[in-house]
C-alpha cells in the first residue's frame, strides 16, 4: 500500500476539530495484513491471567493474536508462554485446552518437552547425526513475556519497551480493578466465546463508547430504572472523565449507574446483601481512605489496553479480548474477574450482574453486536467513505460521551501502521 | 407405566418448543414454575461445561422465573436491537428418555435438540445443538418445568444467544 494512501486513512486536525477514519480500514484485507505485522506483532498482547494456572504444571492452551500458545506454570512456579508448535515438524504439542502436566508430548512422533519448553525426549535419538542438539529444539517463546498484577502479556517484538513502560497510564486503572481484592483477583472457570461479523476495531470503539449507552441499550436502562436503580446520576455527571493513557490505551470513568459487588449496594441486590456490601465498603475505606475507596467502589470504568484487551469494571468485571480472522469477522473471548476471596453469595451476585448485562446471552452485549454488524453491513456503501470521530474534539475536558478515548486508539493505530519513516517526513513537512 | 410417563414428558417438551418457535411467549412462560431454574452453562477449558452457576461463568442463568419474564419483556418490547422479531427458529427434539421417574409426577428427562435459526435480514441460517435436561412437575392439570439445563455443544456463539435459539 502506498504511504500516501496509508497516511490519509485517518484525518486528524485538532485545531479545526476534524477527525475522520476512512472506512477502508474496516473492510480491506491489506489493512488486516498490516495490522498483523505492525500492530499485533509489535504490541504487548494479553495472554491470560495467572489465576488460570495456579499450581505448578497447570496449563491453558489457546489462540492469542491468531497464534496457538500454551500458558503454563513451570515446576519452578514461573508462568511462561510457549509457542504451541512442535520444533520437529510442526504439530501442536498440546491439544488439551487446559490441564496439569509435567511434560508435553507431541502426538505425531512423540518428542517430549518439559513445562519450561525444553526438549527432553526424542524416540530413536541415535538415528540423528552428532550435529543434532536438543538444546536447539526447545519450544519457541514469544520475544518477551511479562505480567502486571496477574495479567500476563506477550510481545513478539524484541525491541518493544518493557511491559510497565508500555502500559503507561493504564497501570493506575488496572490498580483500581485489582485493589478490589485483598488477596488477588481471579478469573472464574468458564469463558464465553462468540464471533461477530464485524471488523475488530468496531468492538474496540464500542467497548469504550459512552455515547451509545442510552440509545443502544434503552431496554436495559429501562429495565434498570424499573427495578429501582436510580439513573438520575446518569452518565453525565461531574465524576466522569475520558482519558488518553498513553500508547493507545484509554479509559472512561464515571459515577456508576449500576450496583457493584465491590461495593455499591442497589435495591436489586436485596436487603440481605446490604450489610455485606456496606462492610466491603468499610474495609475499602480502612485500606485506602475514603477518597480512593469511593473511587474504587462507586465509579465504573471501561478500560482499553491497546490494541485488543478490554477490562470493563462496571456491574461486574469482564476481561475481553478479540482478534480478527478476516476484515469483517472476529472471534471474541470474555471472562469474569472477581476477588479470589469472594464467597458463594458474593460470587452469585457478581455472576448474576455479569450475565444480565454482558456476554452473547446478556441484555446488552447482543445489542452492541447487532450494531457492530450493522455498521459493517453499512460499509458496503463505498461511496460513503468516512466515519466521523470528532465528538468533543475542541473541548478542554471531553466527557465520556465524547470520542476522545476512541481517537486515542485510532491515533496509535495510525502511528503504528504508517511507520516511523512516514511519521518522520510528516514532522519535517 | 413408564411409557405413559415418557409420553407425557415428550409431549411437554414438544409443546415448549412449539411455543418458542411460534413466539407464543406468554404460554411459554406459563410452562415454568415460579422458582424455575434456567441454565445454559459456558464451557471451561473446552472440555466440559461449567458445573456450578454460582461460582463459574455461564452463558445464561436464572434461578427463578422472574429472569425469564425480563427476557420476554425485552423481546416483546420491540426495542431491543438484538431481539430481531424477524428471526425464525425451528426446534427439533429427539432421543427423549427418562433419567429418573421414581416419582412419576416429578420426572427428570433427558433429550437431544437442534435449533435451526434463520435471520432473514442477513439471509443467513445457522444452528445450535446439544442436550437438554428437564425436571418436570405434573400437578393437577398444569404441568410445569422446574429446571431446564441446556448444554450447547457448538458453544462458539454466533453473535447472540437468546432463550429461543437453544
Ligand atoms: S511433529 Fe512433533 S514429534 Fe514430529
Ligand atoms: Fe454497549
Amino acid at each position: 500500500m502506498k504511504d500516501a494512501v496509508l497516511e490519509r486513512v485517518v484525518i486528524d486536525d485538532p485545531k479545526a476539530g476534524i477527525f475522520r477514519v476512512n472506512r477502508r480500514a474496516f473492510t480491506e484485507p491489506e489493512y488486516l495484513e498490516l495490522e498483523k505485522a505492525r500492530v499485533f506483532s509489535r504490541c504487548w498482547i494479553y495472554v491470560g491471567h495467572e489465576s488460570e494456572v495456579p499450581a505448578p504444571g497447570d496449563f491453558r492452551s489457546r489462540r492469542v493474536a491468531g497464534r496457538p500458545i500454551i500458558l503454563v506454570r513451570g515446576d519452578d512456579g514461573e508462568v511462561r508462554v510457549l509457542l504451541n508448535t512442535c520444533t520437529h515438524r510442526g504439530a501442536l504439542v498440546c491439544r488439551q485446552p487446559k490441564g496439569n502436566a509435567r511434560t508435553f508430548q507431541c502426538p505425531y512422533h512423540a518428542w517430549t518437552f518439559n513445562s519450561q519448553g525444553e526438549l527432553i525426549g526424542v524416540p530413536g535419538e541415535s538415528s540423528y547425526s552428532p550435529a543434532f542438539d536438543r538444546k536447539q529444539f526447545a519450544l519457541g517463546r514469544p520475544a518477551r513475556t511479562d505480567s502486571y498484577r496477574g495479567f500476563v502479556f506477550m510481545c513478539l517484538d524484541r525491541t518493544a519497551p518493557e511491559l510497565s513502560e508500555y502500559l503507561a497510564g493504564a497501570v493506575e486503572y488496572l490498580d483500581l480493578v485489582c485493589d478490589q481484592s485483598e488477596t488477588g483477583m481471579r478469573i472464574s472457570e468458564g469463558s464465553q466465546a462468540y464471533s461477530v461479523r464485524a471488523n475488530w476495531k468496531l468492538l474496540v470503539e464500542n467497548s469504550i463508547d459512552g455515547y451509545h449507552g442510552l440509545p443502544t441499550h434503552q431496554r436495559y436502562f429501562a429495565f434498570l430504572a424499573d427495578s429501582g436503580v436510580d439513573l438520575r446520576g446518569g452518565l453525565e455527571t461531574s465524576h466522569q472523565k475520558a482519558l488518553d493513557l498513553g500508547n493507545g490505551h484509554a479509559v472512561i470513568e464515571y459515577l456508576s449507574p449500576f450496583g457493584r459487588p465491590i461495593a455499591r449496594w442497589v435495591p436489586t441486590f436485596g436487603e440481605l446483601a446490604k450489610a455485606r456490601i456496606e462492610e466491603k465498603h468499610r474495609r475499602l475505606e480502612e485500606r485506602f481512605g475514603p477518597e480512593r475507596a469511593f473511587r474504587i467502589s462507586q465509579t465504573a470504568r471501561n478500560l482499553l489496553i491497546f490494541p485488543n484487551l478490554i477490562i470493563n469494571d462496571i456491574m461486574a468485571v469482564t476481561v475481553r479480548t478479540f482478534f480478527p480472522v478476516t476484515p469483517d469477522y472476529m472471534e471474541v473471548n470474555a471472562w469474569n474477574l472477581g476477588p479470589a476471596e469472594e464467597d458463594i453469595e458474593d460470587s452469585t451476585l457478581r455472576l448474576d450482574n455479569f450475565l444480565t448485562f454482558l456476554g452473547p446471552g446478556g441484555f446488552a452485549t447482543p445489542d452492541d453486536v447487532e450494531m457492530l454488524e450493522s455498521c459493517q453491513r453499512g460499509f458496503a456503501n463505498r461511496e460513503v467513505e468516512w466515519s466521523d470521530i470528532s465528538r468533543g474534539m475542541t473541548r478542554e475536558h471531553p466527557s465520556i460521551s465524547d470520542e476522545l478515548q476512541i481517537r486515542t486508539f485510532w491515533r496509535r493505530w495510525h502511528d503504528l501502521l504508517v511507520g516511523p519513516h512516514v511519521r518522520r517526513s510528516r514532522k519535517a513537512a | 407405566m413408564n411409557n405413559e410417563v415418557l409420553n407425557r414428558c415428550a409431549e411437554l417438551l414438544y409443546r415448549e418448543a412449539a411455543y418458542l418457535d411460534e413466539k407464543r411467549w406468554a404460554e411459554w412462560l406459563a410452562l415454568y414454575a415460579e422458582d424455575a431454574e434456567f441454565w445454559v452453562p459456558a464451557w471451561h477449558g473446552g472440555r466440559a461445561p461449567t458445573s456450578d452457576p454460582q461460582s463459574q461463568l455461564s452463558l445464561i442463568y436464572y434461578n427463578n422465573r422472574a429472569g425469564l419474564e425480563d427476557r420476554i419483556w425485552r423481546i416483546q418490547s420491540g426495542q431491543s436491537l438484538a431481539s430481531d422479531p424477524l428471526i425464525r427458529t425451528c426446534h427439533f427434539i429427539t432421543n427423549v428418555r427418562l433419567l429418573d421417574a421414581t416419582d412419576p409426577d416429578e420426572p427428570h428427562v433427558a433429550s437431544h435438540w437442534q435449533v435451526r435459526i434463520y435471520r432473514p435480514f442477513q439471509r443467513r441460517s445457522s444452528s445450535y445443538f446439544g442436550f437438554y435436561e428437564h425436571l418436570l412437575r405434573f400437578q393437577k392439570d398444569q404441568p410445569k418445568i422446574v429446571r431446564k439445563k441446556i448444554i450447547v455443544l457448538n458453544d462458539e456463539i454466533e453473535s447472540v444467544l437468546d432463550i429461543n435459539h437453544v
